[in-house]
């Protein structure tokens, strides 16, 4: 490991989230002036970014050559936790968020499109923190599209050919392979859905502010709202709305550009897509069932239970009903959804579809390959066949996922917690779902975890977001070996 | 598929299954009641399933040349479907268990070595049932052993590939004498310590009846008690002679040969093994020191340790007896004893569960993995004890992994929607799937399966088939290549 170029990196980093910041400051500004706490917070934390990052651009060299791959690893995860460092400045400055550890838990909350929130209420937050914490969402699902989908396939680190490999279609269109390109286009294709969605949520009644929150959480598939109901006290308008963002923002984003181009016949032959509307559709279904014992009204049920199966199995966790009381079974099923979660190349989380499927087709060909020992089978995706590497990768990615899994819920259990609320809320982290235990049963909220428990749910919600291997390649002695 | 070959073998276990039936009219003959009705339930069984042994015999050919891959697995997944579907015979006709879809569960959870119940006590049986529901688990831990050890190998599947001293690999000879002289000298062993099992109870004040009901279920790692409290009044010599023969009979078999042919030092040698016992004296560890802390130690220590260690190993090696309410453990413990019956004892052992030798290699798969993040282009192999596994068979244990979690998530969802907790759930059907027997919550180890409904049941007895045929020689007969000509 060279610190050096990785430093450089972070250095960049820190001089971009500078800039990034000037736009609450903006609305501080917009609203208030420059003289309220809020602007001169957002100052503050600005100027710290861009002093950080010109000292460490000046004090290190961006040297190419010694920037490999676990290089690459220690700047994403480090990216990670920097930017969560810096985001929860403004509230401690405010002092809005008074404790270091909760500002931390909502920054990284932010940052890995989670959404899991300390607060009770997020009114408590003045609008420019209100603002920030969203746009915290929309910086973290734009940075994980360019790890995902451009960063990691560029390096040719295995395991994620899911983005590039799986897309279909007779022209096999590949993303540019130019880094920065890909990069570019997946940044507008993001930047402009987030566009079209404020437009909708403006036109369907809300206030512009409340329709770019929600509008970066939708697109980040991450969770925060401005309001402590979520979405419930908005309009039927609103809440289909929030569904159709939620379903865009769990797609791969590469079949949103071709939806775009208007080629159809590849969004609708994409086996993983596929795959994807049919647990949606299967999940609403076996919640509606589920709720049909309960006295609710017909649309309203298929509405709502529409609304959670979306938004669960998108891993965004905005929520119109309260889910705590619905019957045991149907927050099992939810369970299942969100641990599953959204496309490849999204900015939703989870084990991700592509994977759930090649899974499937990996156990199948173990079978196969009983009854003909002898024989070569491949395991392919809409005809490409995946190499044994990416089999390899697929497979110790579920091992990962198990024991981070099982070891995160045991210690939650250790520190008091109910066997429930310690696997719903450890399978909510990892998988960046923000409803979390409330929503499925238990009276716990994520404020209610004790330091150490909070500290376990931050790294599940970043391993979760890393998709394990950034994070854990860095516990390898190899990675530290120059 | 051949299904002629299939049934003539299925004809060919009949007759052993018939022969077997006639042991407990030994118990009728010395208790003096051959003419009861339990006596004419199995003679009349007997009789039956040996009529059956004849025609499937003498209507269905055996030709050796036609017997390959997806007869094999027929006949495996085969054998233990007749066992189960004529060993509940007489539980039904002598009205003890009167529910159909309850004889099935009690019997394939005999023949699984599962151990789960849906009788609230045992006594409700007479002697004779009782001792043919323990001859269901001895032949079923008979069953296991030839079928992890030899005949899985020799098919290129199951979780017996860390150590095969005097190996059956899946090239080379003829499949069936392969697999008998191995399963001959196993079943040796596996013989002779029941013997010893019966040996050792007896010294230590069982009464003979007990004994033998009691060795036939532990070195099968079943679980079937011939008392409603199981293991909880049998005194503390007992519990401990207990504890011994169920780690012993969650060993490698072919460990086990290897040692009683005086190489003791290939059990330290062994990874498998010293992973199994890491295991187990970590979780009791812990589960004596948080015990201690949550309810103290009344009776003194050793009574704490005893029990602790009787409900880990019980539970790790799939046995299931109950000496002690684990429900009322502290809950950190009901996830780890969970942990260890997903894990189960060595593979080549009697014991179910996904196996130690399995965790072994997804260990050492995943951190292949993370170093081929670091250099995509070194090679890597996964290595145990410094021999290379293939990367088929490291393949073969992931797809396992992903099968397993696939069922158990599957049953876990269809039990819960039956309207059992959560933890019910969960618990029956990795407890199931896992051949081990009680769970927790309302099956419990002082709990039974009889609540549940008749769906639960149904799909609790399919999970201990599928767990114990190691999930694959099921699968590959519902793969449509097998059923071609």
């Amino acid at each position: 490991m060279n610190l050096e170029p990785v430093l450089y990196v972070l250095g960049r980093l820190f001089t971009l989230l500078a800039c990034v910041l000037l736009v609450p400051l903006g609305l501080c500004v917009v609203e208030g002036g420059l003289g309220t706490p809020e602007a001169h917070a957002f100052v503050v934390t600005a100027g710290i970014s861009m002093g950080l990052g010109y000292a460490l651009r000046f004090s290190f060299e961006w040297e190419p050559d010694r920037f490999g791959f676990g290089e690459a690893f220690a700047s994403i995860t480090f990216g990670w936790l920097a930017c969560t460092a810096i985001g929860a400045l403004p509230f401690l400055i405010t002092g809005q968020i008074p404790s270091v550890l909760d500002a931390l838990f909502e920054s990284l909350s932010g940052f890995t499109t989670t959404g899991a929130t300390v607060l009770s209420d997020p009114q408590v937050l003045s609008r420019p923190l209100l603002f920030w914490r969203s746009m915290t969402h929309w910086i973290g699902g734009m940075g994980f599209l360019a790890v995902t989908a451009a960063v990691l396939p560029a390096l040719g680190a295995g395991g994620n050919f899911l983005f590039t490999g799986d897309i279909p279609g007779p022209d096999q269109e590949r993303l540019q392979p130019r880094l920065s390109a890909t990069v570019r286009l997946l940044w507008t294709l993001y930047m402009g859905l987030t566009a079209v969605e404020f437009g909708a949520l403006w036109w369907a009644g809300m206030e512009p502010f409340d329709a770019l929150c929600h509008a970066f959480t939708l697109v980040s598939t991450g969770g925060f709202s401005t309001r402590a109901d979520s979405l419930a006290s908005f309009g039927q308008t609103v809440h289909w709305l929030a569904i159709g963002g939620m379903f865009l923002g769990g797609i791969n984003i590469v079949m949103l550009r071709a939806a775009v181009r208007g080629q159809f016949a590849t969004v609708a032959t994409n086996p993983e897509l596929r795959l994807f509307v049919l647990l949606l559709l299967a999940g609403a279904g076996a919640i509606a069932w589920g709720l049909s014992s309960m006295a609710e009204s017909g649309e309203s049920v298929l509405t709502n239970a529409l609304f959670v199966a979306t938004s669960t199995l998108t891993t965004t966790g905005l929520t119109v009903t309260n889910t705590s009381a619905w019957p045991m079974l149907t927050h099992l099923l939810l369970l299942t959804l969100l641990t599953i979660g959204a496309c490849s190349g999204s900015t939703g989380s989870g084990i991700k579809i592509a994977r759930v499927l090649l899974l499937a087709k990996i156990a199948e060909r173990e079978v196969r390959r009983l009854l003909r020992p002898a024989a070569v089978f491949v395991v392919k995706v809409r005809g490409t066949p995946v190499h044994d590497g990416g089999v390899f990768n697929i497979s110790a990615f579920l091992v990962l996922h198990l024991m981070v899994l099982g070891i995160a819920a045991t210690l939650l259990v250790l520190l008091g917690q109910s066997m429930e609320t310690a696997f719903t809320a450890t399978l909510s982290a990892i998988s960046n779902f923000s409803a979390g235990t409330t929503a499925l049963g238990s009276q716990t909220a994520w404020a209610d975890f004790s330091a150490f428990g909070k500290l376990v749910l931050m790294a599940c919600m970043l391993l979760g977001r890393l998709e394990f291997y950034s994070v854990l390649v860095l516990l390898l002695p190899l990675a530290w070996r120059r | 598929m051949n299904l002629s070959c299939v049934l003539h073998l299925l004809g060919r276990l009949c007759t052993v299954l018939a022969a077997l039936l006639l042991a407990p009219l030994l118990v009728c003959l010395h208790d003096g009641t051959l003419d009861g009705e339990t006596a004419r339930a199995f003679g009349v069984t007997a009789l039956g399933t040996f009529g059956l042994a004849v025609a499937l015999r003498l209507v269905f050919r055996f030709r050796p040349e036609r017997f390959h891959l997806p007869e094999a697995f027929a006949i495996v997944t085969g054998a233990w479907i007749v066992f189960a579907a004529i060993g509940a015979v007489p539980f039904v006709m002598t009205g003890r268990i009167p529910n159909i879809v309850d004889a099935a569960f009690e019997t394939m959870s005999g023949i699984t070595t599962t151990g789960a119940s849906i009788l609230s006590a045992p006594d409700v049986l007479d002697r004779p049932l009782l001792l043919w529901r323990s001859i269901l688990q001895l032949v079923g831990g008979l069953g296991i052993v030839a079928l992890s050890v030899a005949i899985l190998p020799a098919l290129g599947a199951g979780g017996n590939f860390l150590f095969q001293a005097e190996a059956v690999g899946p090239e080379g000879g003829k499949l069936l004498p392969r697999i008998s002289a191995m399963a001959k000298l196993l079943w040796g062993v596996y013989v002779g310590l029941t013997l010893a099992t019966i040996g050792a109870y007896l010294l230590a004040g069982m009464s003979p009846f007990d004994a033998v009901n009691h060795a036939f279920t532990t070195l099968a790692t079943g679980g079937f008690s011939t008392r409603s409290d199981s293991f909880a009044s049998y005194s503390p010599a007992i519990q401990w002679v207990t504890v011994l023969f169920m780690f012993i009979a969650g060993i490698n078999f072919v460990l086990l040969v290897s040692v009683l042919r005086g190489r003791a030092s290939t059990l330290f040698r062994n990874t498998e093994w010293r992973v199994y016992c890491g295991i187990i004296l970590a979780v009791s560890t812990l589960a004596v020191i948080t015990r201690y802390q949550a309810e103290g130690a009344p009776d003194g220590i050793e009574p704490l340790v005893r029990s602790t260690m009787f409900s880990v190993v019980a539970l790790s090696t799939g046995t299931g007896y109950g000496a002690d309410d684990y429900n009322l453990w502290p809950p950190v413990m009901h996830i780890l004893l969970i942990f260890l019956m997903f894990c189960g004892p060595c593979g080549g052992s009697t014991g179910g569960g996904v196996k130690v030798s399995r965790l072994v290699i997804w260990w050492k798969a995943m951190g292949r993995e993370l170093r081929r993040m670091l250099r995509p282009t070194g090679v890597f192999v996964v290595k145990v004890e410094d021999r290379t596994i293939p990367d088929g068979i490291v393949l073969k244990s992931l797809a396992h992994l992903i099968i397993m979690l696939t069922a158990w998530l599957g049953v876990s969802l269809y039990v819960a929607s039956t309207g059992q907790s959560v933890e019910t759930s969960i618990s029956a059907a990795i407890a199931s799937l896992s051949c081990v027997g009680p769970g927790f919550d309302a099956v419990g180890p002082t709990q039974n399966y009889a609540a549940m409904s008749d769906g639960a049941k149904c799909v609790l007895t399919a999970a201990m088939l599928f767990g114990r045929l190691e999930f694959f020689s099921l699968l590959v007969l519902l793969s449509p290549m097998a059923w071609r000509r």
